[in-house]
């Protein structure tokens, strides 16, 4: 039988609908106004250089009592997890009853171009995690790393786990060589030396055109044509220049951080092997003995499963949880879906483990 | 550009004459001035894109470039109709159960197939760029190189490595001599490394051009199956749909595997060779009028960034050692603040020496001590100066206090000249922290040795 119950003139008649909703979409586009971000209420209490250490205002009368600072990762900005009404992980933690910290890492330039991880995580997140634990007179804190901001976490923890009470990783690398992982298939013949050699800090652009290289024709194409049916609504519209605006704010990375994360995390793969140094310190996540809330995406492209999932096993906690998303990389923090599932279980995953 | 290539069906434009009832809905979008030899797809997309600069200008920056992505895959949109609406118009007169249509099917697979093989000898822009569509990943690239590799335009098409070879196998047979020998030796090498990285581009947009060809072969395979399975495709987007699932599929066959790793690092390995040695070279140049270079600015960068941890160092330890202060003092005032019941006892017994026990009630634990590995912050240094200003009164308070304490000291024990407050506790020993959470006082018991 032949496969196409389709003339061509029903093709003609798809394409001039298509033309006309394009049109229309075009016009919708070009009433867009500037497309803001955030949807909680916060305050600065911190900054260093150009990180910030952000305060989001509790949304509860009563809280728990040990804050959660979040950890971002370099990549991309942090407004992600507090994107819009509705759309907010951080917004789903407040209402959880948390008191929650965010660390932005603000826009690295020339002046960051010698930055270390040591002066990531032994530097900032240090000084972050002090300045809260001073402000709420406590010995140790919730921490909560996104993407390579989990890796920075486990790293911090494996460190300085006397600062940290309880740890919750989302979609975080931790095998960074899962045979499905094509970040690490990119980078595993790059002489990174040479790279940020010749370019110092890592331009924002060439992070989004690896990305974008993961699934180039959904992202560059098919996502677009997507949009066409969704141009009639303002609102939806909004929405997708809202996404649109945080995958293309990408921050340069700073030269030297840039180059120890792929060489020791990708090339080496010292998360698992015990190898990362930070500073002059091994990381060792067997030193990890706290509770851990391990959450990974079921159809991350970006992190595979496997590579999160790694983590079991790797630390002494005797007390380590894993939770799954049936979603992706990004869904995980914006979708609806994800808005009724993950900040609920966190802040009840917390709430178990006050004392 | 041969004229088979023009002949070949994925170019015709029978497929134009079906959309006569189209063309009279092109006039939503304003003037439209047909091309003399463009395919109606590229007719639309034109038009289109007519109409979107008209009115661009009004558009936030914000929509601008979603604007020009989704106009760019419409094109592809329109393109994949065209050349659909070639074969359907063909199976039109083929019997719906027949299996006739297959060898339809595979000729115009094959077709297209051969139109992107002559878009990859001929050179990227030796064709309709109607066929960017199918070489999303090396145009990437080229929009990266662009903008990244340091190329004042997209050399990775501009320039021919076989005629480069010529020029360079005769430039770099010259040896260098006389006084700039040694910048010439840097300009001959930055060459070889423009043309490993010219080789390397090339290497990748071939690999990346086989995606697509392997993509339709799997388009192909799965329309026959789905011919086996009774299913049918009843509209163009799922059409499109299915076609950017078979160039995904074939994309990560390709993408995940050790040659595609090879590959990339090769072509990210060279341009970076290129680059570096590039700016040397420029680096050179900027040094010879005095200006400077970037050489000069990543020194500058290290030091400060080597003064900037120096100084974080300091910081934290003097902070450490302000907190240390405060907190002796803090013990000494409480001690000299305590009524001293001290039993004196006789001189020529006692060797000129009282012990006094007494609960001190001193809180030597302070939270805030556990800060020794604490890097101080600029924002913190602001704090603490702050701190130490209106602390620098409670000093001259404390002082004050003292004063007064060793003078009511002296009253009943003129010689005494040290008071020992015993150790004081250390979380860098390695105590755990969480037990100073209460941050309470510190009962324990201690001995306070008056010497005279």
């Amino acid at each position: 039988m032949i496969p196409f119950q389709l003339s061509p003139d029903d093709v003609s008649r798809e394409i001039l609908d298509f033309n006309r909703k394009l049109a229309e979409g075009l016009n919708v586009l070009s009433e867009l106004e500037d497309i803001n971000v955030g949807a909680c209420e916060k305050e600065a209490v911190y900054e260093e250089d150009k990180v910030v250490l952000y305060h989001f205002k509790p949304r509860t009368d009563k809280q728990n009592p040990v804050p959660l600072l979040i950890v971002y990762a370099l990549v991309n900005r942090p407004y992600m997890a507090d994107l819009q009404e509705g759309r907010s992980m951080i917004q789903g933690l407040l209402e959880a009853g948390l008191d929650v910290y965010l660390v932005d890492w603000g826009y690295p330039d020339a002046a960051e171009r010698f930055l270390t991880l040591d002066d990531y995580i032994n530097g900032y997140i240090d000084n972050c995690v002090d300045v809260i634990r001073e402000r709420h007179n406590l010995n140790r804190i919730n921490l909560l790393g996104i993407c390579q901001g989990g890796s920075f976490s486990l790293c911090y923890t494996a460190l300085n786990q006397k600062k940290v009470k309880n740890l919750i990783t989302t979609v975080t690398p931790v095998d960074f060589q899962t045979k499905d992982d094509l970040l690490s298939n990119l980078v595993r013949n790059v002489d990174i030396d040479t790279v940020v050699d010749s370019m110092g800090n890592i331009p924002g652009e060439v992070l989004n055109w690896t990305f974008l290289t993961l699934k180039p024709y959904r992202l560059t194409g098919q996502k677009y044509l997507d949009l066409v049916d969704i141009l009639d609504d303002r609102e939806k519209a909004e929405n997708f220049m809202r996404m649109e605006k945080w995958i293309f704010d990408s921050p340069d990375q700073a030269g030297e951080a840039y180059r120890e994360f792929i060489r020791q995390f990708y090339q080496g793969n010292g998360l698992v092997k015990g190898t990362v140094k930070i500073g002059n310190r091994t990381v060792d996540l067997m030193n990890i003995s706290i509770p851990i809330l391990n959450i990974y995406a079921k159809d991350d492209h970006l992190v595979p499963p496997d590579s999160s999932r790694a983590l079991a096993g790797c630390t002494a906690s005797e007390d380590y949880s894993e939770l799954e998303f049936p979603g992706g990389h990004i869904g995980i923090y914006v979708s609806g879906k994800a808005q009724k599932m993950i900040p609920p279980a966190v802040g009840k995953w917390l709430d178990e483990r006050i004392k | 550009m041969s004229k088979d290539y023009f002949n070949n069906p994925f170019m015709g434009s029978d497929w134009a004459g079906l959309f006569n009832d189209y063309m009279n809905g092109l006039n939503s979008f304003g003037t439209f001035v047909p091309g003399h030899e463009q395919t109606r797809a590229d007719q639309w997309q034109k038009a289109m894109e007519f109409w979107w600069k008209s009115m661009q200008s009004e558009v936030p920056g914000i929509a601008n470039p979603t604007a020009q992505r989704l106009l760019e895959q419409s094109r592809t949109f329109y393109m994949l109709g065209q050349q659909f609406s070639d074969l359907l118009e063909k199976l039109s007169s083929v019997s719906t159960e027949s299996s006739e249509y297959l060898q339809y099917l595979v000729n115009q697979i094959e077709s297209m197939k051969a139109v992107m093989q002559a878009s990859r000898t001929l050179g990227h822009h030796s064709v309709s760029d109607v066929l960017d569509a199918w070489q999303v990943p090396g145009d990437l690239w080229s929009h990266y190189l662009k903008n990244i590799a340091g190329a004042d335009k997209d050399i990775s098409h501009a320039l021919i490595v076989d005629d480069l070879d010529t020029f360079m196998d005769k430039y770099l047979n010259l040896p260098g001599v006389g006084y700039a020998r040694e910048y010439q030796e840097k300009l001959q090498k930055n060459a070889v490394l423009l043309k490993e990285f010219l080789k390397a581009s090339e290497e990748y947009n071939e690999a990346m051009g086989n995606v697509g060809t392997r993509a339709l072969d799997s388009l192909r395979d799965r329309i026959i199956d789905m011919a086996k399975n009774g299913e049918q495709i009843t509209s163009l987007r799922q059409l499109y749909n299915l076609w950017v699932d078979c160039n995904e599929e074939a994309y990560a066959d390709f993408v995940f595997s050790k040659e595609y790793s090879a590959l990339y690092g090769n072509l990210v390995n060279a341009m970076s060779a290129y680059r570096l040695q590039s700016n040397g070279i420029r680096d050179d140049i900027l040094a010879s009028h005095s200006l400077p270079t970037r050489g000069d600015l990543e020194a500058m960068q290290k030091q400060s960034a080597n003064f900037s941890k120096k100084l974080n160092r300091a910081m934290a330890r003097h902070h450490n050692d302000e907190l240390r202060i405060e907190e002796l003092e803090k013990q000494l005032n409480e001690l000299m603040s305590q009524e001293v019941t001290a039993d004196v006892p006789d001189k020529k017994a006692s060797g000129n020496s009282a012990v006094v026990t007494k609960k001190t009630g001193v809180g030597i634990g302070d939270r805030t001590t556990s800060r020794d590995t604490g890097k101080e912050t600029k924002k913190k240094a602001g704090k603490k100066a702050a701190k130490k200003a209106s602390g620098a009164k409670t000093g001259q308070r404390s002082k004050r206090k003292m004063s007064r304490k060793k003078a009511e000291v002296k009253k009943t024990a003129p010689d005494t000249k040290v008071v020992n407050i015993g150790s004081r506790k250390s979380e860098a020993a390695g105590g755990d922290a969480s037990t100073a959470d209460s941050g309470g006082k510190n009962s324990s018991k201690k001995t306070i040795e008056i010497k005279f």
